[in-house]
């Protein structure tokens, strides 16, 4: 464990080493390329020219200019970079869990692109990730979409003019079964399922009164008078929003009738719910799923570790995907999320996907939930070229991703990750011997203080919904 | 508000008074001092040498080398020594009182900041509902003027030893912690030391509240409570405009202490300080500032070397923390840090040099070190590490003025100024220069060799300790005994008795009780916390060493599990008391038998 830990530590600083200009551009030849859209090419080649991909097609199609880098993957296989549409990962917090709806909080705001795990992802071929609040309440905080750049500024990381999406989280973690109440503390509202509905209800209300209010504002404006702007409201806005189509909402839940539940909630308001999140039982409901237009993000083999979680099945996303809904998988997991191309193999076991389709389950389904297939998720002409090269095929237990690349830069590549390794060892072995050779007095300091004095953290559940307490670093 | 604005009539009223009756009196107010002799570093003029600095009523009266004294001016002969501007720390918590927590819930400030009990304030968290949020650590009207404690004659002993005579002192605690002022670390009543209040509003982008707290208890959350805070005073000045324009025909806007609080800061008329030492929270505070055009100071700012250029244009002011991040005590195995916590331990003196590079206008705080001393001695690293000295001496005497809108009172050795001033032994930075004299507010005062800093049992300041009175005896807890003969065996009943212990948990000090039992190496007995009572369920002594497991049950009937280790040195006991999976620093000491 200490040796994993250390060796991923040692590899922090190096994706700022391993940038290559994106003027340039950049041929890889010979690959087997898994497009994710229109099949598999045998003697492949990619042309990528300003981190864009300009050409695909068979080695003898594709023409690259005089002074492109030429990348020779013979033997090598190709896909596109994964997406996670579920991951809290690279985030200072997880739940603003003291209300029921935190529709105003941004996860945007507390993105820490320090975080190792985005690292350890990258070397396994994810690209970008869908930062999601927490579960903890029944409307959670709006959520982030980050491409893995090591090393980039979060400026850089972030999508530009990314759709806007939220989370809501329906069953036993939004009403708390699972959660471990602290001494003396009264249960937030609500605690049943009934009540999660009626908080997302409420807060749709709301939304709609906030709604009226400013309509009335511009009427009157328009009438030719000058009256005081409504006040404005970060959670209401937010709840306008989703009410007027801006924020897509992605729904934890578990059970078949809470899933059309809260698709019959939002169809009395007009709204369209883009993602189900988890889904287990989503293949009980699927045609209704189907109907709504909703898609199901999974999680392929994870059962049984909670009461609403005993349905699950491993057909589910192939059940889901013959009935015409969008299917993708989630990690919901920094361990899962760097070894993803694994789950998706998984889906070829049960339920006799096809290998397009259960890559697609990784790349392009995820893109379409986060409503990013125009830009990428497949191997198309005018994409984004975020690309793995696999040693092997991606399926195989035996195959790892040896080179990551985003928007044509090179963010991960295992050669030069290793070689670069006994630099990073030496450097952090001179720190440990200046520090010894200057020892200095122990400085006394004042704990950092606080805000309230209690004695806990702050309530965290893991992405299941176990109670888990988060000792920040 | 009204009681808030009646204090502040009250304190401007008193430094009224006192400037007029210490030109009218002179007694102890007109008391003068020649420093004479000694090397006069002027920080905005020329070094004089063998100057003398005439001091009366308070402020330096003529400073020089051909000054004559006057008759009734006592003598300080500085032959040999340096005099500087008595040093500015920009920002600290000197002089609040340790019980002061944010107001309590029912709102207002005044309702329960003053005497509060942490541990009745947990139970009146706990017994809120979190849907009924309470103000507390929200309230940005909350001043420090209403938080500092008596000032006694060692009050401030130890900054003053350290060459401190000014400091920015802010509330502790809050996501708006609340408005700061700036104090003379002299032995004047609280009222007499204020030079300026409210300076700034503190506030801090922590993690929030926390659980059993209300919202906001996230780190994003907290980022989206601040944005409301700073929307909603836009839309009261938005309508208070309106009313205070045409109020004929006008409903009344309602009145609220907190957005009006807030006026002058998103008027760019107050400055912001928030406190962010990485990256990425300086970049966090950054981006609030701009997007509400506040005037931002970053406080802390541990890790501005890595972007000194950017934050010069945003142009944000820094008041630079002097706490270097430290290697963790007793880390076992070096190689468990990480190369990134190496890099940011080794790198972070370098940014002053890197700030002062760029240009960002800044300061020294002693952020979180708990010995004033120990602010000189990092700031000689910050020197070593590429800050000119001038710069580093001028980073906590006139810059940290100009920072605050004081350059014409204080910061310098200047005709007019406060006579605010230290005499050293030598040059400030130098290893062995030791404070020998120091003024404020012309008031001399004698530095003792005894009240040169001590080190502190435990590390963290115990009760009292560090910033408030009795800073010449830091920690208020006797310093770490050498192991008395009990500690030697634990065969005597060492641990037997019952112990006050102080928990600095990570949301503020703790007390409680434990009452034990020793029977050979076996400890039986409880715990007695303020929200329940925990008997201990394993217990063992070795040497002195002692190691115990309990199981809190809470009021409502819940049960936990936690433990405590630490080592009895004679009376004395110090370690980590575990509770819901995190470790915090205790201290204690037995109770007397009666």
């Amino acid at each position: 464990m200490k040796r994993t830990i250390l060796f991923f530590l040692l590899t922090l600083a190096f994706g700022a080493l391993a940038l290559a200009q994106n003027n340039e551009e950049i041929l890889i030849k010979n690959a087997t390329v898994m497009t994710a859209s229109h099949g598999t090419i045998e003697g492949g080649a990619i042309l990528i020219r300003n981190g864009k991909i300009a050409a695909v097609g068979k080695v003898a199609d594709v023409k690259a200019g005089a002074n492109a880098k030429v990348i020779d993957a013979t033997g090598m296989y190709v896909t596109p970079g994964f997406v996670d549409s579920h991951s809290h990962s690279g985030l200072d917090g997880t739940n603003e869990g003291t209300l029921s709806n935190t529709g105003m909080v941004r996860m945007g705001d507390v993105i820490n692109p320090l975080d190792p795990n985005l690292y350890q992802r990258l070397a396994g071929g994810m690209t970008l990730i869908h930062q999601l609040h927490g579960s903890a309440n029944a409307i959670g905080g709006q959520n982030s979409m980050i491409k893995l750049k090591w090393g980039r500024p979060v400026s850089e990381m972030l999508i530009p003019d990314a759709p806007r999406t939220i989370k809501f989280a329906l069953g036993e973690n939004p009403k708390r079964s699972n959660g471990l109440a602290l001494p003396g503390a009264a249960r937030r509202f609500p605690a049943t399922r009934m009540g999660v509905e009626e908080v997302i209800r409420e807060s749709f209300t709301q939304g709609r009164e906030y709604l009226a209010k400013w309509d009335e504002y511009e009427l009157a404006k328009k009438r030719g008078e000058d009256p005081l702007p409504p006040r404005r409201d970060l959670k209401l806005e937010a709840m306008a929003d989703i009410l007027k189509g801006k924020i897509d909402i992605h729904s934890h839940c578990y059970r078949a009738d809470e899933i059309v539940m809260l698709l019959r909630l939002c169809e009395e308001f007009g709204v369209k719910v883009r993602t189900l999140q988890h889904t287990l039982e989503g293949y009980k409901v699927a045609p209704e799923i189907a109907k709504h237009g909703a898609s199901a993000s999974i999680l392929p083999d994870w059962w049984g570790y909670k009461m609403e979680a005993y349905d699950a099945i491993p057909y589910n996303a192939a059940i889901m995907t013959r009935r015409g809904i969008v299917v993708s998988i989630h990690s919901d997991s920094a361990d899962y999320g760097r070894r993803f191309y694994m789950e998706a193999a998984k889906v070829m076991k049960y339920g006799d996907l096809t290998e397009e389709e259960a890559l697609r389950l990784i790349t392009l389904n995820p893109a379409i939930q986060m409503r990013l297939d125009k830009r990428l998720g497949s191997i198309d002409v005018g994409k984004d070229a975020d690309l793995v090269l696999f040693n092997g095929h991606p399926f195989s237990v035996y195959s790892r991703p040896e080179v990551t690349m985003i928007e044509g830069v090179v963010y991960f590549d295992r050669k030069k990750d290793l070689e670069n390794r006994a630099v990073l060892a030496k450097e952090k072995k001179e720190l440990i011997e200046k520090e010894r050779r200057t020892p200095g007095v122990a400085q006394p300091t004042t704990p950092p203080q606080p805000v309230i004095p209690t004695w806990a953290e702050e309530e965290e559940l893991d992405p299941h919904g176990a109670p888990v307490r988060k000792i920040r670093q | 508000m009204k009681r808030n604005s009646l204090l502040r009539l009250a304190c401007a009223a008193v430094l009224t008074v006192a400037a007029i009756l210490s030109v009218r009196t002179g007694s102890a107010q007109g008391e003068a001092f020649a420093i004479k002799g000694g090397t006069v570093v002027t920080v905005t003029g020329a070094t004089i040498q063998k100057g003398t600095i005439v001091v009366r009523n308070g402020l330096i009266q003529a400073v020089g080398a051909d000054v004559p004294i006057p008759g009734d001016a006592r003598v300080v002969d500085a032959t040999g020594m340096t005099v500087y501007p008595g040093l500015i720390d920009a920002h600290t918590t000197y002089g609040v009182r340790q019980d002061a927590a944010p107001a309590g819930g029912g709102g207002g400030r005044g309702g329960g900041a003053p005497g509060a009990d942490p541990s009745q304030f947990i139970l009146a968290q706990l017994a809120a509902q979190s849907a009924q949020p309470s103000g507390a650590g929200l309230l940005p009207e909350v001043s420090v003027v209403d938080q500092l404690q008596p000032v006694t004659e060692t009050s401030f002993e130890t900054q003053r030893a350290a060459g401190f005579t000014t400091a920015l002192t802010a509330p502790r605690t809050g996501v708006f912690q609340g408005q700061s002022a700036i104090i003379n670390l002299g032995t004047d009543a609280a009222e007499k030391l204020i030079l300026k209040a409210p300076v700034t509003l503190n506030a801090t982008l922590g993690s929030g509240r926390g659980f059993g707290g209300s919202y906001p208890g996230s780190p994003m959350g907290v980022i989206a409570f601040l944005r409301q805070s700073f929307l909603d005073a836009q839309h009261y000045r938005e309508e208070w405009s309106r009313y205070n324009k045409n109020p004929r025909g006008m409903q009344r806007p309602q009145v609220n202490k907190s957005l009006a609080a807030l006026q002058p800061v998103i008027n760019g008329e107050m400055p912001l300080v928030i406190t962010a030492n990485s990256q990425r929270e300086i970049e966090r505070a950054v981006a609030l500032a701009d997007e509400f055009k506040l005037k931002l100071y970053v406080s802390g700012a541990t890790q501005s070397y890595m972007n000194a250029d950017w934050l010069k244009s945003k142009s944000v002011t820094v008041l630079l923390s002097l706490s270097y991040p430290q290697k963790p005590a007793g880390l076992e195995d070096p190689e468990s840090e990480s190369l990134r916590t190496l890099r940011e331990r080794a790198d972070a003196p370098k940014a002053a040099a890197a700030l002062q590079k760029a240009g960002v206008r800044f300061a020294f705080t002693s952020g979180t070190l708990a010995r004033p001393a120990d602010f000189i001695a990092n700031a000689a690293r910050a020197i070593e590490a590429g800050l000119p000295k001038d710069e580093a001496l001028k980073a906590m005497t006139i810059y940290p003025a100009q920072i605050f809108g004081l350059a014409e009172q204080l910061g310098s050795i200047e005709k007019g100024k406060i006579a605010n001033l230290i005499v050293t032994s030598g040059d400030i930075f130098a290893k062995d220069t030791k404070v020998k004299h120091v003024f404020v507010d012309g008031k001399y005062f004698e530095v003792k060799a005894e009240a040169a800093p001590q080190q502190r049992p435990g590390g963290f300041g115990g009760p009292g300790g560090g910033r408030g009175p009795g800073g010449g005896r830091p920690g208020g807890a006797p310093p770490s005994a050498p192991p008395s003969d009990a500690a030697v065996s634990s065969g005597a009943g060492l641990a037997a008795g019952s112990w006050t212990l102080t928990v600095a948990s990570p949301r503020g000090e703790m007390k409680l009780t434990a009452n034990l039992q020793q029977n050979g190496e076996a400890i039986t007995g409880e715990l007695n916390l303020q929200f329940g009572s925990a008997p201990i369920t394993k217990g063992s002594i070795k040497g002195n060493e002692i190691e115990l497991e309990y199981t809190l049950t809470t009021p409502n009937g819940q049960t936990m599990n936690g433990t405590l280790k630490g080592k009895i040195e004679g009376a004395s006991i110090s370690g980590q008391m575990g509770m819901m999976g995190r470790n915090s620093e205790f201290t204690g000491s037995k109770t007397p038998k009666e």
